[in-house]
């Protein structure tokens, strides 16, 4: 039993490595944003164990967590009100949902880049310093129930059946793939509407507050005044902070007070 | 000329591969006929089975995505039910969304097995 779920987590992880090579690789290399990167560049080994974790280890737990708490949030909301909600039009509803959640993830992430607890745990996705389609899988698990929770909270709240807009969701998770990709593409006015990589890697400047907070559309940064979208890619991505250069490293230093990781930095 | 052409060709399959990838989390590609059944006592099981959907220990559960994470595969979470424990299938409630840097894109063999279980015990 436990094998076979095993071995079915392991094929669905392979095809879906596959799958994103095929996606992402053929458009790093035709529209290259930093065009002497390579396919193996430097600590392509922890962001593929980054990969490995989310599929194989973390997004089961992040799953399950979000999952409890969506059940319990849906359950303690008033019944009248969610029955006011769903008498609205479909259309509405989904509008709703989707224009909430871009607005809590805004404001959640721009509170990650500006409050140091949350910064601890974010910092982890933004230590990368070569952005590729890979390199948008580093990020600890505790800032992915923190984020994945906020985007769905609406949902939730509203008990908003999220399978009736599969699509959308699963439009909006691979382009939050394809923003990380070392690919300049400019797609021109759209670019209001729609976020694009050469949005996103300022976003990964050094500068932890360059802006850009916004998740698929750019509109919530242009609205609250933190768009930026120079026309040239940032020299250096990463953060100026020391970081580790181990996965272990990774998800254990935002968990430790600063003393604790010194000592253990030392010993190893 | 050929620069163009790999570029045309390299935006195509972009954007073939994503289309595809949204319909297939769409459903668009789900077949709900089953050619192997055909008796009576087939139909009668794949009934029973479609009964019990609704009391199950295995949930597949789909979130929105935030901007780090795709885990392309479809997920499921045990549910705490001693109705469910005693009944062995698929059940799909509530999906989640996704953050925007992780997701999931298949669906696992192994709720397939589940669902063959399932007629077998019947």
């Amino acid at each position: 039993m436990i094998a076979a779920e095993l071995y079915a987590i392991l094929e669905a992880t392979a095809i879906s490595l596959l799958f994103l090579i095929l996606v992402f690789v053929p458009m790093e290399k035709v529209f290259p944003a930093k065009r002497n990167q390579k396919f193996f560049r430097p600590h392509w080994v922890l962001d593929f164990s980054f990969f490995l974790g989310q599929y194989i280890l973390w997004s089961a737990l992040v799953l399950w967590t979000l999952s409890y708490f969506g059940d319990y949030l849906t359950r303690i909301i008033p019944e009248t009100f969610q029955t006011k909600i769903k008498a609205q039009p479909f259309i509405l509803q989904a509008i709703e949902v989707l224009v909430l959640s871009d607005f809590l993830i805004y404001w959640g992430h721009r509170l990650q880049h500006n409050v140091d607890f949350l910064w601890r745990f974010h910092k982890v996705h933004h230590s990368a310093e070569h952005l590729d389609w890979l390199a948008a899988h580093r990020e600890h698990p505790l800032d992915s129930i923190y984020t994945i929770g906020l985007i769905n909270l609406p949902a939730f709240i509203m008990g908003f059946p999220l399978e009736s807009i599969a699509g959308v969701i699963a439009f909006r998770g691979i382009w939050a793939i394809y923003i990380h990709s070392n690919v300049r593409l400019p797609l021109g006015p759209l670019k209001i509407f729609i976020g694009a990589p050469e949005l996103h890697h300022w976003h990964h400047d050094l500068d932890r507050r360059a802006g850009n907070y916004a998740n698929i559309s750019p509109i919530m940064d242009v609205i609250f005044g933190t768009y930026t979208c120079p026309d040239k890619e940032p020299e250096k991505f990463g953060i100026k902070e020391e970081s580790p250069k181990t996965y272990i490293g990774q998800l254990i230093e935002p968990m430790l007070p600063r003393k604790i990781w010194d000592k253990v930095k030392r010993k190893s | 000329m050929t620069s163009k052409l790999v570029k045309g060709l390299t935006l195509t399959l972009f954007a073939t591969l994503i289309i595809a990838f949204i319909g297939y989390r769409s459903g668009w590609f789900k077949d709900n006929s089953n050619p192997n059944l055909s008796s009576n006592n087939d139909k009668a099981s794949q009934e029973m089975t479609d009964t019990i959907k609704d009391k199950d220990s295995i949930k597949k559960v789909e979130i929105m995505s935030s901007s780090k994470v795709l885990i392309l595969r479809e997920h499921s979470v045990k549910i705490e039910d001693s109705t469910a424990e005693e009944m062995d299938s698929v059940y799909s409630p509530e999906p989640l969304i996704y953050g925007s840097k992780s997701g999931i894109i298949l669906k696992p063999e192994y709720y397939h097995k589940k669902d063959i279980d399932t007629l077998k015990d019947q």
